[in-house]
């Protein structure tokens, strides 16, 4: 894994970037510690006609029901100053309340891909349960594909390479079994009161006091 | 000077005007103009200086031509035409004409006659030098000579000799005929190829072989062969130019199956026995058939045969086709009614992150 500010290769344990010091604390003083409500799309910076947006939800949608583990968002905004796509996706990532009514979805199965029209960047940001599935190859595999439509600002289409790209690699590594099974799968109870797991790990978020203006719009 | 000139000028013009009317009935008198019998149009001779023969003629000459007299072509092109005649033969005219007008109809099989005994016995006493057997002289002899020729310089490179009997276009060679005796036997001698050719009807064509040059070869080889020398002759119209360019094609094929056979069995030397001529796959030449009926068999035959391995082909890709639209349809039902379960492997944080610590990839693309 690499910084998301500098790039340079993680420790596996590394509480923050030997070379550029970036850690959570730090993001966060930029962008906030507060949780963030995330669509499966995030069109901020309106780059998207209504028909992409339909079009892109519908696939969003076949690939939530395709992987109940997995929350697939796409956010296109103009970051602020200074902060970079990966930097912005390491923070979505782990501050985001996913926006779905699969209780099945967790975010360390999350995959953030950020497109800054501005910028000329576009980054994945995937969990730690998918790090070993979509590893950086696959991934830099499926940028590569969207970026030719990314530099003619067809961003619909790049965002539809990207979700046919990443069903296609969790499809060839995943194991697949009928949907009825998945019912059992996705709630089971195993818990004294009869009551389903909502999460099989969750981790408090960190309190940090953050002012209004480091909000990100 | 000048002036001298042209007194003297004047006085003759001066005499010639005085002496007019005695000039004129003198003349008419002494020297008479020719007169032309008026007796229609279409005895008018040509005008406009044109020597060349009727044959040669466009035939956009007509009325309309100025070098021509009104209604005066059909005339031109009798003259033409009687003025030919004159230098050839009647009985080739008549052949000629003849031809030209059943050259596309093909000799019903009710119609084709065989070949009789004198037929047979003039083939069989040709000389042993002979390449082309014309036992009914149907064929001049300029003619002759020219296809002569092509045979004999095929016969001086190759090792397979090739002889050409030539049939009218209504003659058939009879049923089991033994031809080895053909040329004064000079076939059996060497390896060698005896097409029997009717004139004018190439499509009928057949070939006879040395055994050891028949079965060089396939049976599809050989009447493709067979095949491939009567198409090319029936690209032109003339009977004696088909069979000149079926001889010309003979000759190029017959090359051929010698690099054929000197590839399978070098060094075999051919014995008297395996020199007995050899029908080329009888079954094709079903004579009972009418001959363009024939052809068409016999195309349609060996095309299916050829083309099989396409008909495989075409058929891979149909059911390849099918079998993929199938295998969609089933992945498109399955992408619906299954769902794929990722493995859950442990993890430790990094940089503080709960769900994420930096993993991913990025890219500019601008």
């Amino acid at each position: 894994m690499n910084c998301p500010r500098c790039f340079v290769p993680l420790a596996s344990a590394a509480t923050a970037c030997s070379r550029c010091g970036f850690s959570s604390l730090s993001v966060c003083q930029r962008l906030g510690d507060h949780l963030v409500r995330l669509d499966h799309l995030n069109d901020a910076a309106h780059c998207l006609k209504q028909s992409e947006r339909r079009r892109i939800e519908g696939q969003l949608d076949d690939f939530d029901r395709r992987f109940p583990q997995v929350f697939l968002a796409v956010y296109c905004g103009v970051l602020p100053h200074g902060l970079n796509v990966s930097e912005a996706g390491f923070w979505l990532l782990n501050h985001a309340a996913l926006a779905t009514s699969d209780l099945a979805k967790r975010s360390d199965f999350g995959i953030v891909l950020i497109i800054d029209p501005a910028a000329g960047r576009a980054a994945f940001s995937v969990g730690y349960a998918l790090e070993n599935t979509l590893t950086q190859k696959h991934l830099q595999q499926i940028l590569l594909g969207m970026k030719p439509h990314l530099a003619h600002s067809n961003y619909s289409e790049a965002a539809s390479i990207a979700i046919r790209g990443i069903d296609r690699t969790l499809r060839s590594l995943g194991r697949s079994q009928p949907r009825a099974c998945a019912a059992a799968h996705a709630s089971p109870v195993d818990t004294d009161l009869g009551l389903p797991v909502l999460r099989a790990r969750t981790s408090p978020p960190q309190t940090r006091p953050v002012t209004e203006s480091q909000h990100h719009p | 000077m000048r002036s001298l000139v042209i007194t003297t000028c004047l006085s003759l013009s001066l005499l010639a005007i005085a002496g007019h009317g005695w000039c004129e009935e003198g003349i008419d008198g002494v020297l008479p103009l020719p007169a032309w019998p008026d007796d229609g149009p279409e005895n008018r001779p040509p005008l406009g200086g044109f020597l060349l023969p009727g044959g040669l003629l466009p035939p956009t000459f007509g009325s309309d031509n100025p070098a021509f007299p009104p209604g005066g072509s059909s005339g031109l092109n009798n003259a033409s035409v009687t003025d030919l005649s004159l230098f050839l033969p009647e009985s080739l005219l008549s052949r000629l004409q003849q031809n030209t007008s059943t050259q596309a109809a093909p000799t019903p099989d009710a119609a084709l006659i065989d070949v009789g005994s004198e037929f047979l016995a003039e083939a069989t006493a040709a000389p042993q030098d002979a390449h082309l057997i014309d036992p009914d002289h149907l064929i001049t002899e300029t003619q002759a000579e020219d296809i002569g020729r092509l045979l004999e310089s095929h016969a001086e490179d190759a090792r397979i000799k090739a002889y050409v009997m030539v049939l009218d276009r209504n003659q058939k060679l009879p049923r089991g005929i033994n031809l080895s005796s053909t040329a004064s036997g000079a076939l059996t001698r060497s390896d060698s190829c005896l097409a029997v050719f009717p004139l004018g009807e190439p499509w009928r064509a057949r070939l006879f072989l040395s055994k050891t040059v028949h079965d060089a070869a396939t049976a599809s080889y050989l009447a493709s062969l067979t095949e491939d020398c009567a198409n090319d002759a029936m690209l032109v119209s003339d009977p004696i130019e088909q069979l000149h360019r079926f001889s010309v094609r003979l000759s190029i094929r017959l090359f051929w199956i010698e690099k054929m056979m000197a590839d399978e069995k070098p060094g075999t030397q051919p014995t008297a026995a395996s020199r007995m001529l050899h029908p080329v796959d009888e079954s094709i030449f079903d004579t009972k058939t009418p001959g363009l009926l024939t052809v068409r068999q016999h195309s349609l035959l060996t095309a299916t045969l050829h083309a099989w391995p396409i008909f495989l082909i075409i058929a891979l890709i149909i059911a390849g086709t099918i079998l993929g639209l199938r295998l969609r349809r089933i992945h498109l039902a399955r992408l619906k009614t299954h769902i794929w379960i990722l493995p859950d492997p442990p993890f430790t944080e990094r940089l503080g992150g709960a769900f994420g610590g930096g993993g991913g990839a990025s890219i500019q693309f601008r």
